[in-house]
C-alpha cells in the first residue's frame, strides 16, 4: 500500500508542477523556461504571507495571484512580442528566470526561508498511516486535472481556447480576441506555477533557486503529452511510476537516468505524444 | 494607436537581451571588492564562493563572517597591514571556479585565496593557485582527500565530525543505524568510515542508500529507511536536498521513534525548517548557542556585517580563516611560503576559544547539539579534538 501511495504522490507532485507548463506550451507554443521562476514567486509570496501570520491556504492563493501578476507583466513586456518565434521565447523566458532569481536574491537573500507546515498529521489508508499533506497533494492534482479537463471540453472558454490553439487566423476572423486569449492563457499558466510553488513549499527547500530539481521530469512529461491533457496524465503516471519503482526495487541513484531513458524511448516510438489522434 | 516598427521591436529585444546578459553575468561570474579602492600597500584577499546556483544558499552567512573578520583585523591592525577583500562567484561547477580563481590571481593580483566551495571546485581553483604559490584557505577538504602544499583546511574531516556523535548515541543504546547520503564523494567517505566504526563498537548497519544531488521527492527513501527499523537514521545530504528531506521526514508519522542525525545541519537550514528540525542531532565545531562573551561579541560583529539571523559554522569558519590569515601575514609578511607555513600551524584565540591547525588541517573541539522547534540548537556535549583521518598527504 505504501508503494502505491508513494507512486501516487510522485505522480501527483509531477502533475501539480507540470500543469502550468503544459497549458502555456499547449496553447501558445511557448516553452516557458521561467516556469521555476514563477513557482519561486508563488512560494515567496506564501513565505511573506506566512510571516504576516496569514493561514497557509491564504498564502497559497496569494502565491497564485502574485505569479499571475508577474506573468501578466512578462506577457505584456516580452512574450506577446515573441509569439510564433519559439527559439526567441526559449531565450527570453530563460533570461526572465535569471532576472526573477536575482530579484528574489536581492529581496530575500540567498538563505532558505521558512514557510507554514499545514496538516502535520497522518491519515490511515486501508490501515497504512501516511502523511495527510501528501494525500492532499494527490487530491489537489486530481481536482486540477479534472477541472482543466471540464474547462477545456465542456465550456465556451475551453472551446475558444481550443479554436485559438487550432487556427489563430480563423479564430481571429470569427471575432475571437486572440491577443486577449493568449495573454489570459499565459497568466493562467503562471498562476498555476505560483499555486504549485506555494503548495509544494512545505516539502521543498525555499530559496531563489527554488524548484529547479522538480522541473526536469516535468519538461519530459510535457514532451510526452503531445498537446493533450490525457497525454499529460499518461506521461506523468509513466514517469512517476518508473521513478519510484526503479528506486525501490533497484537503485535510486540511477532512477532519474532511467526516467530520461524511458522518455527518450517513448518519444522515439510516439514522437507526436503518447495519446494523439490521426488526422 | 500606431503599431511599433520593426526597429522598435529590435530595440525592445536588445534592451531585454542586454538586461538579461548583465544579470546573467552578475549571477555567474561577477566580483566585487570590499574595502578601500586604494589597495596600494594593503594585503589583497580573494574570497571565492558560490553566489549563484543551488550552493549559493550558504553565501550570506559565509560572506557575513568574512566581512566581519576583515573589519576586525583592519580595526585591530592584526596583520600589520590593511586587508582588502575581493569577492568572486565560483558558480556551480569546476570550470566557473577556475575562471573565478584565474581572474582573482592574474587580473586582481590577490595574495591569498579563501575558497568556500566544494571539493571539485577547490581542486579546480588550486590548479591555478598552486602554480603561483598562493596560500589557499578552504572550508572543504574533500572528505580528507585533498592535500596540497599551499592548502590549509579549516573545516572538519569526516572522522572528526562523525565519531563523537556516534559515541554519544551508541552510549545511549542506539545500536542499529541506517545510513542515507547524497551520491557523491564526501557522504560516501563519511558513511564508509561510520559503518566501520559502528560495527567495531557493537552496532549494526540496518541499511545504506544514496540519492543523487538534486532529488526533490524522498518519499521512497523514507519508506525504505522506516522499513529497516533502525534506532538512528544518519542522513548525510547537503543544501536544498537536506532541507527537503528533513521537511518530508518530519511530516511523515512513520518516522516517529527514529533518531535523526544530520551533521550538515546548521542554524540557517534549521531555522527554515522550524519545528521540522526538532530533535535532529548535529555535530559541528561551532553553534551559535555556544555560551561565552567571545561568541556574543562575534554574533554582534556578523550582525554589523549584515547578517540577518544567527551565524552558523560557515560564518565562523570564514571569520576564523581571515583571523588566521592575518596572524600568518603578521609572521610571514607577503612571502607566500612563509604565510603558508604559518597558516598550517595556526594557533589563535577564536570567538569560542582556542583554534588550532595541525599539519594544515583543523584540530578543534566538537560540539554535539540537538535542534529545537525554533531552529536553535541546544548544546549537549563538547568533545575533545580528534586527529584528522586523511586519505592523502602533503
Amino acid at each position: 500500500m505504501t508503494l502505491l501511495l508513494d507512486i501516487l504522490t510522485a505522480v501527483g507532485i509531477l502533475m501539480i508542477v507540470v500543469l502550468g507548463l503544459a497549458v502555456v506550451l499547449g496553447v501558445l507554443d511557448v516553452i516557458n523556461l521561467a516556469h521555476t521562476g514563477f513557482m519561486a514567486v508563488g512560494v515567496y509570496a506564501a513565505v511573506v504571507a506566512h510571516e504576516q501570520g496569514w493561514p497557509f491556504w491564504a498564502g497559497v492563493v496569494a502565491g497564485a495571484l502574485a505569479s499571475a501578476a508577474a506573468g501578466l507583466v512578462v506577457e505584456v513586456l516580452v512574450i506577446r512580442r515573441l509569439y510564433d518565434r519559439p527559439l526567441e521565447t526559449i531565450l527570453a523566458t530563460w533570461g526572465i528566470s535569471l532576472i526573477i532569481i536575482q530579484l528574489l536574491t536581492l529581496g530575500f537573500g540567498h538563505n532558505n526561508q521558512a514557510a507554514g507546515q499545514p496538516l502535520k498529521t497522518a491519515t490511515s489508508v486501508l490501515g497504512t498511516p501516511y502523511p495527510t499533506y501528501r494525500l492532499l497533494l494527490i487530491g489537489v492534482a486530481a481536482v486540477l486535472v479534472l477541472g482543466l479537463a471540464v474547462l477545456i471540453r465542456y465550456t465556451r472558454v475551453g472551446l475558444t481556447v481550443r479554436m485559438v490553439q487550432a487556427n489563430q487566423d480563423l479564430a481571429r476572423g470569427l471575432g475571437i480576441r486572440v491577443a486577449f486569449i493568449r495573454a489570459t492563457t499565459f497568466v493562467v499558466g503562471c498562476a498555476l506555477a505560483g499555486f504549485a510553488g506555494a503548495l509544494l513549499g512545505p516539502t521543498q527547500a525555499i530559496n531563489p533557486n527554488y524548484a529547479l530539481s522538480l522541473v526536469a521530469t516535468a519538461f519530459l512529461a510535457v514532451l510526452l503529452a503531445g498537446r493533450r491533457l490525457s497525454g499529460l496524465v499518461a506521461g506523468c503516471v509513466i514517469l512517476g511510476t518508473v521513478q519510484i519503482l526503479f528506486g525501490r526495487w533497484f537503485n535510486p541513484v540511477y532512477s532519474s537516468t532511467v526516467v530520461i531513458a524511458v522518455a527518450v524511448v517513448l518519444l522515439r516510438i510516439r514522437p507526436e505524444g503518447l495519446i494523439w489522434r490521426r488526422a | 494607436m500606431a503599431r511599433p516598427t520593426r526597429r522598435g521591436w529590435r530595440f525592445a529585444a536588445a534592451i531585454v537581451a542586454s538586461t538579461t546578459a548583465a544579470l546573467a553575468l552578475s549571477a555567474c561570474g561577477g566580483s566585487s571588492s570590499a574595502g578601500s579602492s586604494d589597495s596600494s600597500g594593503s594585503y589583497k584577499v580573494g574570497f571565492v564562493l558560490q553566489l549563484s546556483g543551488p550552493g549559493s544558499v550558504y553565501a550570506d552567512t559565509s560572506q557575513a563572517g568574512h566581512k566581519a573578520a576583515i573589519d576586525d583585523v583592519n580595526k585591530n591592525n592584526t596583520a600589520g597591514t590593511k586587508f582588502v577583500s575581493d569577492v568572486a562567484d565560483a558558480g556551480a561547477d569546476a570550470q566557473s571556479a577556475t575562471t573565478a580563481c584565474n581572474r582573482l590571481i592574474q587580473q586582481d593580483k590577490v595574495q591569498a585565496i579563501v575558497a568556500f566551495v566544494p571539493g571539485p571546485q577547490l581542486l579546480a581553483c588550486n590548479t591555478v593557485a598552486s602554480r603561483r604559490n598562493i596560500p589557499l584557505l578552504s572550508l572543504s577538504s574533500g572528505a580528507g582527500n585533498i592535500c596540497a602544499a599551499n592548502l590549509t583546511s579549516f573545516g572538519l574531516v569526516p572522522n572528526q565530525q562523525t565519531l563523537p556523535i556516534m559515541d554519544e548515541l551508541l552510549g545511549q543504546g542506539k545500536k542499529s543505524w541506517y545510513f542515507f547520503g547524497g551520491d557523491y564523494a564526501t557522504p560516501k567517505a563519511t558513511i564508509g568510515l561510520a559503518k566501520d566504526y559502528l560495527t567495531a563498537h557493537g552496532g549494526t548497519v540496518a541499511g545504506e542508500s544514496y540519492e543523487p544531488t538534486g532529488t526533490a521527492d524522498f518519499s521512497q527513501d523514507i519508506t525504505t529507511i522506516v522499513n529497516a527499523h533502525p534506532d538512528v537514521a544518519f542522513l548525510n545530504v547537503v543544501g536544498n536536498d537536506d532541507v527537503a528531506l528533513q521537511k518530508q521526514w518530519a511530516a511523515d508519522p512513520r518516522t516517529q521513534g527514529i533518531t535523526r542525525v544530520d551533521i550538515l545541519l546548521g542554524e540557517g537550514a534549521a531555522h527554515a525548517l522550524g519545528d521540522a528540525a526538532n530533535g535532529i542531532w548535529s555535530s559541528s565545531a561551532y553553534f551559535s548557542s555556544v555560551e561565552g562573551s567571545g561568541n556574543d561579541d562575534f554574533k554582534k560583529q556578523v550582525k554589523a556585517a549584515g547578517l540577518d539571523g544567527e551565524p552558523d559554522i560557515n560564518s565562523y569558519i570564514s571569520y576564523i580563516q581571515i583571523e588566521a590569515l592575518a596572524n600568518a601575514v603578521k609572521k610571514g609578511g607577503t612571502d607566500g611560503t612563509k604565510v603558508i607555513n604559518a597558516l598550517q600551524s595556526t594557533k589563535i584565540d577564536g570567538p569560542i576559544g582556542p583554534f588550532q591547525i595541525k599539519d594544515a588541517f583543523s584540530f578543534q573541539n566538537e560540539y554535539l547539539a540537538e535542534a529545537q522547534a525554533d531552529g536553535s540548537f541546544t548544546i549537549q556535549k563538547k568533545s575533545d579534538p580528534i586527529e584528522p583521518q586523511l586519505a592523502c598527504s602533503h
